[in-house]
Formats: structure tokens, C-alpha cells, sequence
């Protein structure tokens, strides 16, 4: 069923249409009190997307274990808090109050400074770590965000243990819906660009990519850096939702969390995180509804361990959200998915395993 | 000064007792099946649980919690029926799966009966647990006691530590080694929120009774330094149970079949070594030394914050591990001390800079030898 060009950016459109629709309503409802909660959960949504295509450029592109994204996340949020209302403070004695459209400019600068100053961290711990493979890798990507937390809990300025309140309110509707849109549309350009596919080579084989001519370091630390830039636009946008920081919101637990959306959802494409996320989001929520507040928590790392058991690849698996994919790769896509459905499956292995478990008489 | 430091130092050591014993858990099964067991800092929180409500039975202040003793018969029983089940295969007694449609039927019926079986085998041993450990622990005899809670402890951990294996990492053998670091975390997260549930251990702050006061015995003379009791029991408790290990892992059979294991599951398993057995006998001794390093943290600390206490220790401990080279047993004792002592010191310096003194002191491992004091560096292939 090959789907001619013009069908698919008409799909395209339409569902850039409809987010914005969607979003529009969101905006307007959660200016009402009794919806604002809901409002929220909707922008935590798309933030966590954020963060979990972000760790999918590491951790499913790229094939390296990186538990270190909440460091990138932290070193955003406080970079942009920073500009928005340290500084400021520093300066003219408030923060920026969101009234006037030099302060939104100075907003947005400030979210992306922080996606730069994490992507800058990124390259710093990336370019020596990623020497190491697997299981180092994850202990020190784990000793890099814990150690910037120690550092921020350390310096005086950023308000040390005690975090940073009273931040202005800048991430509403339309400033969290047009990150979250621009940053997958980022994220999957370079996914589907030359080095994209590089990374995805190194992840495949990294010495037959090295073969053909990719630079493996060069890839895997680009990737870490672009991952850690996305990590720091979210952390801006958290930190600007929230309206108060403190380094333990993103210790070890945020990291675990966002590891749990991209492994239920799937690593191996933008639509894993997207499903991943989303669904992740709301099931505490729901549960918090149900009043099952104190079981959402246990609920929560028991899906992800059924999953690992029984889904191998998450829910999504190697499948992409069709609009997802640029007009010019879905032929390549599609090729793709028909050769890999051709290959017996993989589950014959087991079944050997079973037979040779029996005892013998 | 000098006997400032001297002070510092014997509490580093101390402290080096509590991270040797979870060091050699990690150390242990990263060697076995190259596996970063993040549930292990967990286990140990779990035996510091276990530790502070005996305890507090013995000391007369709380009733036996009833909730542990289902719990553990849980568990038990599950290690039962499996094992049971694996032995004598219910196939054979029906020979239904040989009928039409009859494989289905058959896993249902097998399914059912392994219930039935969980769940009769509970039903009988939770109260006879609850009985055999408010008579264990109704001893008046401080010095029966302590040998006591260290045994029970330790049985209850490594009963958790061989369901764990058995429910969550046994199925993904054949998976990739990242798959199962998943599964771990995700157990970790499991446990941690598991036991902060209002009916199991809940999360509140919970002082541990005073076993023994702290007394300090000793005063070496010309210094201004005290060894309090305190340290003698960590370091007999520890150095006892080296011993017991590094007897079992060099001198006995069974040592012998772990070390060939770690050096290589299919030539082990070609010589006849049942290699699921010796997998899940490191998974009894690595929980047993973090059950009894978690009574020592119990005892030390006084106080047991949250069921996520397990995290800082636990963190550390693995660090000692990577330190001193991942899957030697030595190397983790050393590695342990040497955090213990710099931890000691960089506190002293700063409250703040001890646990980031730790992640430092890995990142700058890992980066100059990443295969740490003792370790052995393994030659990749193509």
C-alpha cells in the first residue's frame, strides 16, 4: 500500500493541525483553576518526550547505556533559572515577570542557553567516557550526574540545598508545545540524517562501522552531546513549569525514570519514546485518580520488569509512527521491515533451550 | 593532629567493614554473570529492616511485625514449588500434553497446581515462622542473641536474593547483558517502593534500639585516640565472615565449581558443573553478606530513614568494588576500607563532599584503569 507524497504531508499536516488544536484547548483550560492540574500534566507529558527521545539518541541510536540524563537535565534547568531569575535578581533586584515581550525573548534565549550549556556538559563527560563500553559506561555516566548534583547542592549562588523558588511561570501551552515540536522535529532529522545513521551503525557493529569509515568516537560523542542538549531544553522548560528547583529533583530516580519510559516504549525509534512517555505520564496519574497513590510506585518498575520479559523491545518494538518518517526514507523503511519479516524468528532458539530442559528418561 | 587523623582513620575503617561485606555481593555476581546487581543495595536495606524489627522484639519495644513473616513464607514457598516442580515434572504423572490440544491444557493445569502449591505452603509456613521467630527472639541472652539475628538475617536476605534470581534474572540468561542491567534496576526501584508501602515496612524514620551502648574500650596511650566497642564487633563480624568465604571459595568443591563458572559458563557446564546451581549459590552468599552488613549499618547508624536507605551505601560499596577490580574478592575488601577511609576524611573536610568524594574517586578510576587494583583486564575480540 504505497502511499503517494502528497497523502503523507496531507497526513502530516493534518496532525500538525490537530496538536495545535489540541494544544490551543489545553492553553485555555488550564487557565481555568479547576483544570490546571490536567494543563500540567499535559506539559510534564511533553516535557518527558522530550527527555526520552533525548535519551533514545544515547541509549537506542546509538547503542551506548548512558545513566546520567537527569545531570544534563539538572545542569539546564539551572542555567536557564539562572538567566531568567537569578540574574535578574542580581541585577534589577526581581525576576522577569513575563509582562512584556523583551522578557520572552530573554526566555527563550535562556531555555536554549541551557540546552547549550548541557550539551557543552555532555561533550565534557562524553569525550572521556565514552572510551568505555557497557557496564563502566553506565557506572560512570551515573558518577557524572550525581556528581554535578553534589556541585550544585555545593555552590552558594544557585541556592545550594534549598533550590531556587519564586521562578517565573514562562512554560505554559505555547512555549512547551512549540519546544516539544521542535525538538522532535530535530531529534528525528538527525536520526534519519547521514550521522544518524552512522550512530545506528556503530550501535549494529561498531567495527564494521569503523570499517566503512565512521569515526566511532565522533558519532557516539555527538550523539551524547545532542542527547544532553535536548536534556537541558527540557530541564529549562521543567524548571519554568515547576516554578521551583532543587538539586534532589533530579537525582537518580528522575534518571530511572526517564530510563523507564524509553525501555517500555522501545529504543529503537522516536515513536517508542512517544509512547513510552506518554502512556508513563498519565498511569501514575490514573493511579493517583484510583487512589492507589502509595501502589503506583511499586506498580510502575514491575511493568518495566514484565516488559523486559516479555517484549524484548518495548512496546513499540522496531515499529515508527508513519508520519514520523521523512518522505524520503520510507521507502528504505519499508524495505527494511519486509527483509527483517522474512528472517525465521528468533524465538526457535528458545524453544531448543525448553526441549533440552527436559529430563531424560 | 596527628591523633585527629589517627581518630579518623579507626573510623574509616569502621565504616570500610559495612562496604567490604556489600562490596563482595557485587563483586560476587559481576564475576559470576557479569552482572551489576542494582537490587543488591536493596537486599541490604532489607536486612537492616529485618535487623531493626527483630530488635526491637528483643528489646521489648514493638510485637513482631506478621507482615515479614508472610512475606518471607512467600518466598519460600515460590523457591519451593519451583524446585519441586523442576524436580518431579507434572507432565510425566498426566501425559495430557500429548492429547489434542492438549499442551495448553496442560500448562493450565500446571499453572494451577503451582498456585495451589504457593499458596498451601504459605498458608503453612507463615505462621510457623511467625512462631519460630518470636521464640528465637525471646531470648533474654544478649550474647545468644546477637549470634541469632545475624543468622536469621542473613537466611531471610539470601532467600530474597534467590527468588529475585529466580523470578526476575533467571528467564533473561540468554539475553543481552544490558537487558538484564534493566531488569536489575528496575528490580531495585520494585524493592525500594515495595517496602515504603504503609503494610509492608513504611517509610517513616525508625530509631533502632540500643543492642549494647557504645563504649570505648580501649585508649591508645600517647595518642587521643578510642576504639569503641562498636568497631570490634564490625570488624569480627566482617573479618569472620571473610574468612568463612575465602575458605568456601579456595578451599571446597563448591568453591571450585564458582570459580570455574566465572571463568566460563559452557566449558563449566561441559565438565559437568550445573551452572543455574552455582548461580544461585552466589545469589545466597552475596544477599547473606549484605544481610549482615545491613545489621552492622542498623547498629552503627541508630537510625533507619526510609526503605531508599539503601542507595548511598549501596552506591558506594559498588564503587569499592569497581576500585579494587570487579569480580576479585580481595580487591573489593580493599576497595571497601580505602572508601571507607576516604569518606571518613572527606567528610571531616565537608558533610557534603562525601558521597560526591566517592563518584569522584570512581570517574578517575574508570578513566585512568578501568579495570581497578586487583582486576584482570580481558582481551576483546572480533
Amino acid at each position: 500500500m504505497a502511499e503517494s507524497k502528497q497523502n503523507h504531508f496531507i497526513k502530516l499536516l493534518l496532525i500538525l493541525s490537530g496538536f495545535i488544536v489540541i494544544q490551543t484547548a489545553v492553553g485555555f483550560l488550564s487557565g481555568l483553576r479547576e483544570f490546571q492540574y490536567y494543563g500540567r500534566i499535559v506539559y510534564l507529558m511533553e516535557i518527558n518526550v522530550i527527555l526520552t527521545v533525548s535519551l533514545a539518541l544515547v541509549n537506542g541510536f546509538t547503542g551506548q547505556f548512558s545513566l546520567g540524563h537527569a545531570g544534563f537535565m539538572a545542569v539546564g534547568a539551572y542555567a536557564s533559572t539562572a538567566v531568567t531569575t537569578l540574574l535578574p535578581k542580581l541585577i534589577c533586584g526581581n525576576p522577569l515577570s513575563a509582562a512584556s515581550p523583551a522578557d520572552h525573548a530573554i526566555f527563550v534565549a535562556a531555555v536554549l542557553a541551557g540546552g547549550a550549556a548541557a550539551g557543552v556538559f555532555g561533550i565534557i563527560i562524553g569525550f572521556p567516557s565514552l572510551r568505555l563500553r557497557g557496564d563502566y559506561l553506565a557506572i560512570v555516566t551515573l558518577a557524572a550526574g550525581e556528581v554535578i548534583r553534589a556541585g550544585l547542592r555545593f555552590s552558594d549562588f544557585l541556592g545550594g540545598p534549598r533550590g531556587i523558588p519564586g521562578i517565573p511561570a514562562f512554560s505554559g501551552a505555547f512555549y512547551v508545545g512549540a519546544f516539544f515540536l521542535l525538538s522532535l522535529w530535530m531529534m528525528r532529522n538527525f536520526a534519519y540524517s547521514r550521522y544518524g545513521r552512522a550512530c545506528v551503525a556503530v550501535r549494529d557493529n561498531e567495527i564494521a562501522a569503523s570499517c566503512m569509515g565512521v569515526n566511532a568516537t565522533v558519532q557516539k560523542v555527538s550523539a551524547f552531546a545532542l542527547g544532553a542538549f535536548f536534556a537541558g531544553i527540557a530541564g529549562g522548560l521543567f524548571a519554568h513549569m515547576s516554578r521551583y528547583i532543587n538539586p534532589d529533583n533530579f537525582g537518580f530516580l528522575k534518571t530511572l525514570d526517564i530510563l523507564i519510559f524509553l525501555y517500555i516504549g522501545g529504543t529503537h525509534g522516536i515513536a517508542g519514546g512517544i509512547v513510552g512517555a506518554g502512556i508513563f505520564t498519565l498511569v501514575p496519574e490514573c493511579l493517583r485518580l484510583a487512589n492507589l497513590d502509595a501502589w503506583r510506585m511499586v506498580i510502575y518498575p514491575l511493568i518495566l520488569i514484565l516488559v523486559m520479559r516479555f517484549l524484548r523491545d518495548g512496546v513499540m518494538g522496531e515499529r515508527e509512527f508513519s508520519f514520523l518518517i521523512p518522505w524520503k526514507f520510507k521507502e528504505m523503511v519499508r524495505n527494511r521491515n519486509q527483509s527483517n519479516r522474512q528472517v525465521p524468528p528468533q524465538r526457535r532458539e528458545d524453544r531448543k533451550e525448553e526441549k533440552s530442559k527436559e529430563p531424560r528418561p | 593532629m596527628s591523633s585527629y587523623l589517627l581518630q579518623q582513620l579507626v573510623n574509616g575503617l569502621q565504616l570500610g567493614a559495612i562496604y567490604a561485606l556489600i562490596a563482595l555481593g557485587y563483586t560476587l555476581v559481576y564475576g559470576v554473570i557479569k552482572l551489576i546487581n542494582f537490587a543488591h543495595a536493596d537486599i541490604f536495606m532489607v536486612g537492616a529492616y529485618v535487623a531493626f524489627f527483630a530488635a526491637s522484639f528483643y528489646a521489648g519495644s514493638a510485637a513482631f511485625p506478621p507482615q515479614l513473616c508472610v512475606l518471607a513464607a512467600l518466598a519460600l514457598s515460590y523457591l519451593i514449588t519451583a524446585v519441586l516442580f523442576e524436580r518431579f515434572p507434572v507432565r510425566k504423572l498426566f501425559r495430557i500434553a500429548s492429547l489434542p490440544g492438549g499442551a495448553r491444557l496442560h500448562a493450565i493445569a500446571e499453572n494451577a497446581a503451582k498456585l495451589l502449591c504457593i499458596t498451601a505452603v504459605t498458608c503453612a509456613a507463615a505462621p510457623l515462622l511467625l512462631v519460630l521467630s518470636r521464640a528465637l527472639f525471646s531470648t533474654h541472652n544478649g550474647l545468644l542473641f546477637f549470634p541469632l539475628l545475624v543468622l536469621y538475617v542473613m537466611a531471610l536476605c539470601a532467600l530474597l536474593g534467590v527468588v529475585m534470581e529466580r523470578i526476575a534474572y533467571r528467564p533473561l540468561r540468554r539475553r543481552k547483558r544490558l537487558s538484564v542491567l534493566i531488569t536489575a534496576l528496575g528490580v531495585s526501584y520494585f524493592l525500594e517502593n515495595f517496602c515504603s508501602l504503609p503494610m509492608v515496612f513504611e517509610s517513616k524514620y525508625r530509631a533502632f534500639p540500643d543492642l549494647l551502648k557504645r563504649v570505648d574500650i580501649l585508649r591508645v596511650p600517647g595518642f587521643d585516640v578510642s576504639i569503641s566497642n562498636m568497631f570490634v564487633i564490625n570488624l569480627a563480624v566482617c573479618g569472620l565472615l571473610l574468612v568463612l568465604l575465602w575458605f568456601l571459595v579456595e578451599k571446597t568443591l563448591l568453591g571450585k565449581r564458582m570459580r570455574a563458572v566465572a571463568f566460563n559458563h559452557d566449558a563449566a557446564a561441559l565438565m559437568g558443573i550445573d551452572v543455574d546451581g552455582i548461580i544461585s549459590l552466589t545469589f545466597v552468599i552475596g544477599p547473606a553478606l549484605a544481610g549482615a552488613s545491613g545489621i552492622l549499618y542498623a547498629m552503627n547508624y541508630g537510625v533507619l530513614q526510609s526503605p531508599f536507605l539503601g542507595f548511598a551505601p549501596g552506591m558506594k560499596a559498588f564503587i569499592a568494588a569497581v576500585l579494587g577490580g570487579i569480580g576479585s574478592l580481595p580487591g573489593a575488601v580493599i576497595g571497601a576500607f580505602i572508601m571507607g577511609v576516604s569518606e571518613v576524611f572527606a567528610n571531616s573536610v565537608d558533610s557534603n563532599l562525601g558521597f560526591a568524594a566517592a563518584f569522584i574517586i570512581l570517574m578517575l578510576i574508570l578513566l585512568v584503569k578501568p579495570t581497578g587494583i586487583l582486576g584482570k583486564s580481558e582481551q576483546e575480540k572480533v
